[in-house]
């Protein structure tokens, strides 16, 4: 919609005057036309919603004693906690939610101090073994050898 | 004058602050108010009242969380429309249900004890139309459907939204734009009551 419309529709809408420039662009741009046409349409719908002065009714005396009945019924509802929260029942969510992160976070952080210890002395193992260096040479063999033997005894 | 420093603003600080006589002046002066827009919506004489104590007690148990960003009445009627809209949607839902648990010929049997002018094609028109556009609302944000509320059927001026919200004009016009443009794309996906008839007579 061109803002040659949209500048006034809330005006054309209401049923107030509009400027030359509107009706002008209306017979000019079909598609602004056709656009507000339908939120013409549109905006009669809800007129449904209008109540004619006869029609109206007023509240009965007494009513505001129902008000604070219904308020007190509510008040013993446990769940009214949790569908009205205010700013004390966020306080405890954000509370307890931080409470949660730490608990968390040292778990994690314990978890990982022991995986780094078990990587450790798996790297010291493999060190002590030298799995790296192979173990084919006459030298090692020997050596294995006098091992073996010295076990034997 | 700032919203907070006119006599309506001292009260709702005293009605937040937990002072029931406040509370009880805050209901007693939108009470009516309140009524009328319900009824607008709904038009069952015989659930306005429980729908208005129910949005009185919404407003008791959440205005401390109330800004001062738009006026009272601007507040009571967003949450007003919303209770109404919320109802109608739970009766559909109970409708519906009861309706499941019927056999055919019972369904036929209910309908078939239901008041005659119920049947007059006039009412049927004004049941479809009022279902038409309450479909149509469905389809809009709560702060969209308040807003068109207060424009078409209160007859707020664009001026006089931007005061109540405290927005500037052209934001309520572009929120209007926005709102009523869902409500055409979604005219356009259901079909409107009347048209179909006077097309097919």
């Amino acid at each position: 919609m061109h803002d040659e419309i949209l500048n006034e529709l809330e005006q054309y809408l209401s049923g107030e005057p509009v400027s030359r420039l509107f009706t002008q662009h209306l017979k000019v741009c079909p598609p602004c036309a056709r656009e507000t046409n339908e939120m013409e349409q549109v905006s009669e719908s809800l007129h449904s919603f209008r109540l004619e002065e006869t029609e109206a009714i007023q509240p009965p005396s007494g009513f505001y004693a129902k008000v604070a009945r219904a308020i007190e019924t509510e008040q013993k509802s446990p769940l009214w906690g949790l569908f009205a929260p205010d700013l004390q029942f966020f306080r405890k969510v954000a509370f307890a939610s931080l409470m949660l992160l730490a608990v968390l976070g040292s778990y994690l952080v314990s978890r990982e101090s022991d995986y780094a210890n078990a990587m450790a002395l798996e790297q010291a193992t493999l060190t002590e073994h030298n799995v790296s260096v192979p173990h084919d040479s006459p030298a090692d063999r020997d050596h294995i050898l006098v091992t073996l033997a010295a076990y034997e005894h | 004058m700032d919203y907070q420093n006119t006599q309506e603003g001292a009260l709702v600080r005293r009605a937040q602050s937990g002072d029931e006589t406040a509370f009880r002046e805050l209901v007693e002066k939108y009470q009516s108010k309140v009524f009328s827009i319900i009824h607008g919506i709904v038009r069952q004489r015989n659930d306005v009242e429980d729908i208005a104590q129910q949005v009185f007690a919404k407003v008791f148990f959440s205005i401390r969380n109330f800004d001062f960003r738009s006026s009272l009445i601007t507040w009571i009627y967003k949450i007003t429309v919303n209770e109404c809209f919320d109802y109608l949607r739970k009766k559909k839902v109970r409708k519906l249900v009861y309706e499941s648990d019927l056999s055919e010929d019972e369904v036929r049997r209910v309908e078939n004890t239901e008041p005659s002018v119920d049947r007059q094609p006039s009412a049927d028109a004004t049941l479809a139309r009022r279902d038409y556009v309450l479909k149509l609302m469905s389809r809009v944000s709560e702060e969209e459907r308040a807003l068109l509320m207060l424009k078409e059927v209160e007859g707020y001026s664009v001026e006089e939204l931007a005061e109540m919200m405290s927005m500037n004009e052209n934001t309520i016009k572009v929120k209007l734009f926005r709102a009523r443009q869902k409500l055409v794309k979604a005219s356009q996906r259901l079909e409107r009551p009347g048209l179909v008839s006077s097309e097919q007579g």
